[in-house]
């Protein structure tokens, strides 16, 4: 089959840029190597909706920003996505800090950031009681998101336009042609006419087996610890500390979820193997004790999870500054688009990514827009967020939606049998879970796990190869009860 | 030879020291029953145990179900035990008390259902 | 709303649940309703397919399934209505209920709600264990759920964190079943569990118990591959230079239960800090009015016997709140004091003989337990031996409690 665009990486710029794209009478292919959307940076970051106010006015990265947030709310409302324009408060400690806010102030509104304003110790403590500081750069554009729902929405939305996708499928060769380009991936071949590189950290070797040589990315690790549900009221507004000059972060910060947790909040360290996605003591200790400078109150017993994202960077521990983001048609390799270093804040930038990504494309390449495209993705309102009276009426139109199976979060035998028959590859335990919420809670799947396994064991039949944790090879159970003594 | 054992007849953990020479017990203190010196007295010479463990179930509400043998089993016999076990299949429904496996590994104890599986 | 009113709405229908019910039937009260998430009767016991269940009351060693069918056929004889695979989703502090279940929900509006919610388990997440996150870590209770309920086994190699005495169990289960337990690992200098499950669980398998030892690492990348563990410090901290891989496939995790309360703090119950369950009288009355509670989602239980007692106890003071409307104030406050991580009931009237549960903070022989009115000693009471995981009962006659104000609990030698 010969497509006229294969997109590398289903995250959510490779979910965007598809999604964008369906609005032509382009034959599009997604390669994911991976079981599912949003595997890598996509999906292990802070779920900010940035607003734009700590990056150089005049690069991509701003450009993209400011835009990509002021289309989000409508983005979200069509995809059925949540997302709560919550806030961001950048709390300055001190007075050098105090005139730092200032600065921060002066490029946002530069880059066309709405609404900033500095504001004092009692307006911050009216705001914020539990939080310590002089003074605050209130930012209110700035909103959270889900990024699993996100990125999810923008590829069923691709998918339900006509883009093929396929996942558990890594790219291994490129091969320029004259018309084009062949993709060999570990199932087979695949023929296009443009190539689209969002492989997010993996994006510098991609273009590498197209014979680009000019990016190199660094990857750069952040490590979250996640708050118990219980104590989602700690702040209402993301508190973020003034970011040190020239750092690779954002420095650590508390962000309340779309969900209702609490974040805390990455840390930044440069690592050898882009995929060590693992987390430490250290700078768990170190996360708990940065935060705790902000907010004293932080309960010491409230975390439920851990975890850690990648930032593909420009630049390495060595050579610090700017680097933009890299969205461009090779100059030399005609119809191979590089969508490369696209970190925080990515997953705002995304959808403007996406439009300008596919005005280059339609430069080369031209389709009719479709007739029938359509933009809306309708999805119903979880189980758990509804009124009591809402609940009912699901529940008297699906009874399924009577049968909760995880307590913590409230999730229904008929959300979890969508997310099982709705998942792109294998519906694994992370599919699931990132879908319903299911297994996030506190208790972490210890009531609900067993029985999700037994509805995907009897009820769906999956064996036991595919009954796996998030990774084909992260298979969850040995074997059969008694097989050892047999 | 003195050593301490805990009974672990009752929760109550009794910590019984006893002074033996080869098998024979010379003396014996701590305990608080008369279970405690039979437990360490059966103990030095002849361990035994009851076996808790899972039979399949064919056609059953569950794939399982739990069993024990009737009275303990000397120690020994816990793994042979357990490899019968392993290859027997009972078919639902199974009442608790009913008999699943006679006379377990020679040792003259009963292997029996410690729950109700009814049919699926 | 479809709403239901009853005397006594029982929150769970595992043994404290059960056993509540059970004695209330019995005693002639009629309108109880017990709501249970699971589709069956007899909560965790169902997976606890190993025996050491009823020796004080039965005065036998029963399975946990045989233990939970003894009080199922008690509440079944005696007509107590259940709502199976029924999620309470609130509690209002005026007790109403909200009931999810197939098809329907409910209201269920009760005179005396009792919970009886149980415990979960500490997770890798809440212990901030580091590392990778593959497959292959489960906490102790999913995987005996797993291995006797659902037909399947976790793993072949395992290392158990935490030496809580579902993590020994679990370890001759899976030992039995021919699978590998590699070591299990304990932060303290003694065994979390009982010592007859050390014994029967890990010294009859040769199964090593590292003690004063934690997981500080975990690699691999799909599926566990191995595990660091490192001796603790005093502090608790790792010890650095101690570190030794064990190369296993699984981790399982016993490190601890605590009492599920989320539905409590929705109520408006007020928790102690130091067993995270309610507090109570000696009714088992919590702060809110009507809303009485036992068993794990009160203090973790080593025994299961001592919860159906306390299930009784609480009956009690049910009724006496069905009878009168209401139940005497109580004034007197008990507190936790050296030696004791906590004691229960936290307040008494003093009207009436009460028995404590606590529980010792650290192990040792010839320990006295000495109840104190402001320094005047009113009892005491002796025991050979004390340690953490075994709870200690004592109890206070009426004639005890003339003129105290305030009671204080301590361990001393």
């Amino acid at each position: 089959m010969k497509y006229d665009i294969i997109i590398i990486g289903a995250g959510v710029v490779g979910s965007a840029v598809a999604r964008e794209l369906s609005r032509y009478k382009f034959r599009v292919l997604v390669l994911e190597k991976e079981n599912d959307v949003a595997y890598g940076s996509s999906g292990a970051n802070s779920g900010v909706i940035h607003a734009g106010f700590n990056v150089p006015p005049g690069s991509l990265k701003a450009k993209f920003n400011v835009e990509g947030n002021r289309i989000f709310p409508r983005l979200a409302r069509e995809l059925s996505v949540p997302f709560k324009r919550i806030g961001k408060l950048v709390v300055a400690r001190n007075k050098t800090e105090r005139s730092r806010l200032e600065e921060l102030k002066d490029i946002g509104v530069k880059n066309g950031v709405p609404g900033l304003r500095v504001i004092g110790k009692k307006e911050l403590r009216r705001l914020e009681p539990r939080i310590e500081g002089e003074a605050a750069l209130y930012v209110p554009s700035a909103g959270v998101t889900s990024p699993f729902l996100f990125t999810i929405a923008l590829a069923e939305c691709a998918r339900e336009n006509g883009i093929k996708f396929r996942f558990g499928e890594k790219v291994i060769g490129i091969k320029k042609t004259q018309c084009g380009f062949i993709v060999r991936t570990s199932a087979g071949l695949f023929r296009s006419q443009v190539v689209v590189n969002s492989a997010g950290i993996c994006a510098d070797e991609i273009a590498r087996m197209a014979g680009i040589n000019r990016y190199r990315l660094y990857p750069n690790r952040g490590e979250y610890l996640i708050l118990d549900k219980r104590f989602g009221n700690l702040v209402g507004r993301m508190i973020y500390p003034v970011p040190l000059k020239g750092a690779p972060g954002l420095g650590i910060h508390i962000t309340p979820t779309v969900d209702g947790n609490i974040l805390l909040g990455p840390s930044d360290a440069f690592i050898k193997d882009r995929s060590d996605t693992r987390t430490t003591a250290s700078v768990f200790s170190r996360l708990i004790k940065e935060a705790e400078e902000m907010l004293p109150s932080l309960p010491r017993e409230a975390f439920i999870q851990g975890y850690a994202g990648i930032r593909p960077k420009r630049v390495s521990a060595r050579m610090k500054g700017f680097r933009d983001y890299v969205i461009e048609e090779d100059p030399k390799v005609s119809g191979f688009f590089n969508l490369t270093g696209i970190e925080s804040p990515g997953l705002t930038a995304a959808p403007a990514i996406a439009k300008y990504v596919t005005s280059l494309i339609l430069k080369s390449l031209s389709a009719g827009k479709k007739a029938a495209f359509k933009a809306a993705l309708k999805k119903e309102t979880r189980f758990a967020e509804l009124s009591l009276r809402d609940k009912k009426r699901r529940i008297r139109k699906l009874p399924r939606c009577g049968e909760i199976v995880c307590r913590c979060e409230q999730v229904t035998k008929e959300e979890l049998r969508d997310a099982v028959k709705g998942a792109f590859g294998i519906p694994s335990l992370a599919a699931i879970k990132i879908r319903t919420r299911a297994m996030t809670g506190r208790c972490q799947g210890g009531f609900c796990s067993p029985k999700i396994i037994e509805m995907l064991d009897k009820e769906f039949g999956l064996n036991k190869e595919n009954l796996i944790l998030k990774t084909k090879e992260s298979y969850l159970l040995a074997c059969r009860t008694k097989d050892l003594r047999r | 030879m003195k050593k301490e054992y805990t009974c672990i007849i009752c929760p109550a953990s009794c910590v019984i020291t006893v002074t033996s020479r080869g098998r024979r017990i010379i003396s014996l203190r701590g305990a608080k029953c008369q279970k405690g010196i039979a437990y360490i007295k059966g103990e030095l010479i002849h361990p035994r145990r009851v076996l808790t463990t899972t039979v399949e179930v064919r056609k059953g509400r569950i794939d399982l179900v739990s069993v024990r043998t009737r009275s303990a089993i000397p120690r020994s016999k816990l793994i042979p035990a357990m490899n019968i076990l392993a290859r027997r299949a009972v078919t639902a429904p199974v009442k608790i008390g009913d008999i699943i496996v006679k006379n377990v590994a020679n040792t003259g104890v009963d292997v029996i259902a410690t729950k109700s599986v009814y049919k699926a | 709303m479809k709403e239901k009113k009853v005397d006594v709405a029982i929150i769970g229908g595992g043994p404290a649940g059960l056993a509540a019910a059970a004695k209330l039937a019995g005693d002639g009260i009629g309108n109880i309703l017990i709501i249970e998430r699971n589709e069956w009767l007899g909560g965790i016991l169902e997976q606890c397919i190993h025996d050491g269940f009823g020796l004080e009351i039965f005065k036998k060693s029963l399975t946990g399934p045989e233990y939970a069918d003894y009080y199922i056929r008690k509440v079944k004889k005696l007509r107590v209505p259940c709502l199976l695979s029924s999620m309470v989703i609130n509690l209002s502090r005026d007790r109403v209920l909200t009931v999810a279940r197939k098809g329907e929900l409910l209201a269920v509006r009760a005179k005396a709600v009792i919970l009886a919610m149980g415990c979960r388990e500490r997770t890798r997440g809440a212990l901030c264990i580091p590392g990778t996150r593959p497959s292959g870590i489960y906490t102790a209770g999913v995987a005996q759920n797993l291995i006797n309920l659902k037909n399947w086994m976790v793993g072949k190699r395992l290392v158990i964190l935490g030496s809580g005495d579902i993590g020994l169990i679990m370890a001759r289960r899976f030992t039995l079943e021919g699978a590998k337990v590699l070591a299990v690992v304990e932060k303290l200098p003694f065994a979390s569990g009982l010592e007859r499950n050390v014994v029967q669980c890990l010294n009859d398998f040769g199964i090593p118990l590292l003690l004063e030892r934690t997981v500080v690492d975990v690699h691999g990348r799909a599926r566990v591959s191995s595990v660091t563990i490192a001796k603790v410090g005093p502090c608790g901290r790792p010890i650095r230079g101690t570190e030794r891989k064990i190369a296993c496939d699984t981790l399982l995790i016993s490190a601890g239960l605590i009492p599920e309360n989320e539905l409590s703090r929705g109520a408006g119950v007020i928790l102690d800090e130091r067993t995270v369950g309610p507090l109570v009288n000696e009714f088992y009355e919590t702060s809110a009015k009507g809303i009485f509670t036992c068993g794990n989602v009160l203090h973790v239980h080593d025994i299961v016997d001592w919860v159906s007692f306390e299930a009784e106890r609480l009956a009690f003071g049910v009724k006496e709140y069905l009878k009168k409307g209401c139940i005497a104030p109580s004034k007197i406050d008990v507190k936790a004091g050296g030696g004791l991580k906590y004691v229960l009931p936290q307040r008494v009237s003093g009207a009436r003989t009460v028995e404590f549960a606590m529980r010792v903070d650290q192990p040792g022989r010839n320990r006295a337990v000495v109840f104190r009115d402001n320094g005047r000693i009113i009892r005491r009471f002796t025991f050979n031996r004390v340690s953490p995981p075994e709870m200690i009962r004592a109890k206070l006659e009426e004639s005890d409690f003339k003129g105290i104000k305030m009671l204080s609990v301590d361990i001393e030698r």
